[in-house]
């Protein structure tokens, strides 16, 4: 399976730099095409993982729009790194995390939960869906309070109030204008997200 | 030395904080008393529990739960550089844990986004490029087969039916926007449906859409409406059919009515129809000369990066108020 390196490269920074700017520009349709092109060249690998043109577009897709989103619509520089295969990259770990956790999700033979309870108990992650999004949202509440004052503020207008646009968070906020709310979101979202992975773990760990 | 000062020093032992005198001591005790060589082993075993159970415990490649969700955040964020991915990658491939917890991060990161409604452009552009691929790698049906919706774009035979129409509608040359509007809709990739399950397969409302498609297609836009009219609203497919309603009241040049539908699009969240729904609409407002919303969703086009923000960035300077 080839990794970031293994993608033959072929276009430089700098012309994904220029493909960037045009798209910035208004003229999306060459970086588009670019990222069209790439997903061709890369799809045979995907489609061994996920065994599903769909899902292996699905994945291609998601990682397009986590770099269209810094890269395009935000004004991040590009890291050194080769885009083309840092692309792929994240597309074929989001293919084999959603292989493992579709193999979790197998209909388990009575002889298999025999045999497991009589083992030591359920083997780590594996918890009934129900129970796994109950923890995942203690998960989520228990992080939530562990963000800063300005963070849990934020997410509180947010989610109780219900108010989602940076203009008019900025004044409930106090914040000096909309730009500031929406960095503080991006920073806050970023942080969230990471004390989340952690709590759940911790609570994943506590249950086994 | 009691019990709580006998683990005290086995830790010191674990933590390299022996003199020599000390470890010597050490070392005679693990071979000659079994008491406290067995101590030892329950240090070890509770040491490698409280690692496990404690995410921001060391990790066997000495950064902690922390650290490697950190690492997973930048390497989601697109921040690390060639060095650091190829270590990732590797990593990623011989440490379960690091995996575990990538997969762990991304539950969570699904979760943080729909609660927080963060990052909705994330899920706009994944679903318009998406469709791309769809119309760009998928035009030929595989018969017998299930497949999902198909976007057939760009049909000439459509495209000349619907300048017909165009053409009978009333004062069409009234002001520039009008014909701007026109001009665009004419060179408008419309979005029809067609392949979708194999014949047998096919649900009421999937035989319907295709049905009003090809009507569509035809130019007969009152018996698409017609056909269209049956799917009810919590059908799964209700938004599909609502575009193809709104499109064939464009083509009639009802803009009232296709403004409302195009709006039922806007408002479904997640819709894969939103980019099309903007521009349509703003195409519609146009024509009902509400240049104001109509530069809103122009902007909105532009604004979520979607692959019609070249054309958007065009119409709206030629616009005038």
């Amino acid at each position: 399976m080839p990794n970031s390196e293994g993608l033959s490269k072929t276009t430089t920074n700098e012309q994904f730099q220029e493909l960037i700017r045009d798209a910035k520009a208004g003229r999306p349709e060459s970086l588009n095409t670019f990222l069209q092109d790439l997903y061709q060249k890369g799809k045979r690998n995907l489609l061994k993982l996920t065994r599903s043109e769909t899902e292996a577009e699905e994945h291609f897709s998601a990682a397009v729009a986590r770099f269209w989103v810094e890269f395009v619509n935000g004004d991040r520089p590009l890291p050194k790194a080769n885009i083309e295969g840092y692309i792929y990259t994240m597309a074929r770990f989001m293919c084999i995390d959603q292989h493992r956790k579709k193999s979790k999700l197998r209909v388990v033979s009575d002889e298999e939960t025999l045999a497991q309870s009589a083992d030591q108990g359920p083997a780590p992650d594996q918890f009934p869906e129900e129970d796994r999004a109950g923890i995942k949202k203690e998960a989520f509440e228990r992080a939530r309070v562990k963000l800063s004052d300005k963070c849990q503020q934020l997410f509180n207008v947010i989610i109780e109030q219900g108010v989602e646009k940076s203009r008019e968070i900025y004044s409930l906020l106090g914040l000096e204008d909309a730009r500031s709310a929406t960095v503080l979101r991006y920073d806050c979202t970023r942080r969230l997200k990471v004390l989340a992975a952690l709590e759940l773990e911790l609570l994943l760990n506590k249950r086994n | 030395m009691d019990k709580l000062e006998e683990y005290e020093y086995i830790g010191r032992f674990f933590a390299f904080e022996l003199n020599e005198e000390e470890l010597a001591e050490f070392e005679r005790r693990l071979r000659d008393d079994p008491e406290f060589a067995r101590r030892v082993e329950l240090f070890r075993e509770m040491e490698d529990h409280v690692t496990e159970s404690m995410p921001t415990g060391a990790t066997a490649t000495g950064d902690t739960a922390a650290d490697q969700l950190e690492l997973i955040s930048r390497f989601f964020y697109y921040e690390l550089d060639q060095e650091e991915l190829a270590d990732f990658e590797k990593r990623v491939a011989e440490d379960e844990q690091l995996e575990r917890r990538m997969s762990g991060y991304l539950e969570m990161e699904t979760l943080v986004s729909q609660t927080t409604h963060a990052e909705p452009e994330v899920l706009e552009k994944k679903q318009a490029f998406q469709r791309q691929l769809r119309s760009g790698t998928s035009t030929v049906p595989q018969k017998g087969k299930m497949r999902p919706l198909r976007f057939l774009i760009g049909i000439a035979a459509t495209l000349l039916l619907l300048i017909a129409a165009w053409l009978v509608l009333p004062d069409l040359g009234g002001s520039s926007n009008e014909a701007l509007a026109l001009e665009y809709w004419e060179d408008s990739n419309k979005i029809t449906f067609s392949d979708l399950r194999s014949e047998n397969d096919r649900s009421d409302t999937e035989t319907a859409l295709l049905e009003a498609s090809r009507l569509f297609d035809e130019g007969q836009y009152p018996e698409a409406l017609d056909r269209l009219s049956g799917i009810a609203a919590d059908d799964s497919l209700y938004v599909n059919a609502v575009l193809l309603r709104a499109e064939s009241q464009t083509a009639m040049g009802r803009f009232e009515p296709a403004v409302a539908n195009y709006q039922t699009i806007l408002d479904t969240p997640g819709s894969v129809f939103r980019d099309a729904a903007l521009w349509f609409q703003a195409l519609s407002y146009l024509q009902l000369n509400e240049v104001g919303s109509a530069r809103r969703n122009l902007s909105a086009i532009i604004d979520e990066g979607y692959p019609l923000a070249g054309k958007a960035t065009e119409l709206l300077e030629q616009l005038k108020d």
